[in-house]
């Protein structure tokens, strides 16, 4: 039986189209796998700063944590009686209202919040330099560099297991702990809130600053640059 | 009789090493993005939770494509340079940007929406390892890349795959000049269906076979 030109190129072009395919599926499958096992093994013997815990919902921000903690401060402001047991305002059958700051400038949360103003009221407070008050700089190693608060203390919130010590060191004794991230849809700042309160230190120590560091670089205020000084026990 | 020589075959047969250029510069572009992503994971995590494609509970989802999707971005770049598994390769580099080019942009028109700022002003950091970039512009040169990767994806050319040079002998033109089909021992230019096509046009079994 004889065969057309045009047919055998058909053929021809099928065969070729199915090896393409084939081929193209063997790359999907090989190097979906090489991947997974790259990136769990790789991920695994990272240093505890780069790697990424597989299991934590690390946008857990523990807002229930916080505003039970906000009820109990409440209870405490209202009935400062020393000795007695306080309950706490808000209770379980009531619905739990989340402090909405600025919905447009900010995500709600529960933690007090500091304006522009009363954030650079805290900065100007010699006390601040006393160590009354202390800045947190919730953002990553490289934005902290690249400019911060002068003084703050860099700390990333997920992974604050790495930063407790240094935290833990000037924050105990401080009065006024203020937190800021970026600013505008920025969460990194409430997580952070929440690690401090987990930490055991006192809600009504703990500040939001909520314009961030987008509102301090508008206002001109001062900044300052580099690592962070305090990394690894410095003075 | 001559063939129309499509859009792919011209791209495979340009004098230029056009193939190879395009070849070796998307897998050193995408290694260095996978590498950008790779040396801060949360970052990239935040990012991704940003476009609102994967569930934050339970999170395996999210670290999970934050874990591994910088380093298939890495192996893919290193496949595309060394011309191993380059159909694979580019396959895996078009679902990605198919996948989070509509995300950018959705979640551009999301900002547009919502805050009311025109939409070829909007900038933010998609995630993608170059920092913040002004969306549109973006968006163009994802869908250049989306381009060239489609074309790495399919060309058929195996020229110039650098992996070739350390196994076996190098390979020469291997596709039939006059059907396109993948020759393997590069005798002359023609595949042995197109060889034993005699001057009536009619094809006949290849005796060798």
């Amino acid at each position: 039986m004889e065969s057309c030109l045009e047919c055998a190129s058909i053929h021809v072009e099928s065969l070729v189209m199915m090896k393409a395919v084939k081929e193209t599926l063997v790359g999907l499958l090989v190097l979906g796998l090489l991947a997974l096992v790259v990136g769990f093994t790789g991920n695994g013997i990272r240093s505890s700063r780069k790697r990424l815990d597989f299991t934590t919902n690390h946008f857990d921000f523990g807002l229930e944590r916080g505003i039970e903690a906000r009820a109990a401060a409440a209870a405490r402001r209202s009935d400062p009686s020393p000795g007695e047991s306080v309950q706490p305002v808000e209770s379980a059958d009531q619905p739990a209202v989340l402090t909405v700051v600025a919905p447009e400038a900010h995500a709600a949360h529960p933690y007090q919040s500091v304006s522009f103003d009363e954030a650079v009221a805290i900065f100007d407070d010699p006390n601040t330099q006393m160590g009354a008050g202390l800045f947190i700089d919730a953002r990553g190693e490289e934005a902290y560099a690249e400019g911060h608060i002068p003084g703050a203390l860099q700390a990333d919130p997920y992974r604050f297991e790495d930063y407790w010590d240094k935290v833990m060191r000037f924050a105990e004794g401080a009065e006024k702990i203020v937190v800021y991230c970026n600013g505008g849809e920025c969460e990194d700042s409430i997580k952070m809130c929440t690690q401090l309160l987990d930490a055991d230190l006192n809600y009504d120590a703990i500040f939001l600053f909520d314009g961030g560091w987008e509102a301090w670089t508008a206002g001109d205020m001062p900044v300052e640059t580099g690592a962070d000084p305090y990394e690894d026990g410095g003075e | 009789m001559p063939q129309k020589r499509s859009i792919i075959r011209r791209y495979d047969e340009a004098a230029v090493p056009l193939a190879l250029l395009v070849r070796l510069f998307l897998g050193g572009f995408f290694i260095y993005m996978g590498l950008a992503k790779i040396d801060d994971p949360v970052a990239f995590l935040k990012q991704i939770r940003l476009y609102g494609l994967l569930p934050e509970t339970p999170p395996y989802f999210l670290n999970g494509t934050a874990i591994v999707l910088p380093w298939l971005e890495v192996l893919c770049g290193g496949a595309l340079v060394l011309g191993i598994f380059r159909r694979g390769a580019s396959a895996w580099l078009a679902i990605m940007l198919c996948i989070f080019t509509p995300a950018i942009f959705l979640r551009a028109l999301g900002v547009h929406q919502t805050e009311g700022t025109p939409f070829f002003q909007i900038a933010f950091d998609c995630g993608c390892g170059g920092g913040p970039e002004i969306i549109w512009i973006k968006l163009l040169k994802n869908s250049g890349l989306l381009l060239i990767v489609l074309a790495t994806l399919f060309s058929r050319s195996c020229r110039f795959s650098l992996v070739s040079l350390f196994v076996g002998r190098p390979r020469p033109a291997s596709l039939c000049r006059q059907c396109s089909a993948p020759i393997d021992e590069g005798i002359g230019e023609l595949c042995p269906t197109c060889r034993n096509i005699p001057a009536s046009g009619v094809a006949t079994p290849d005796p060798a076979a």
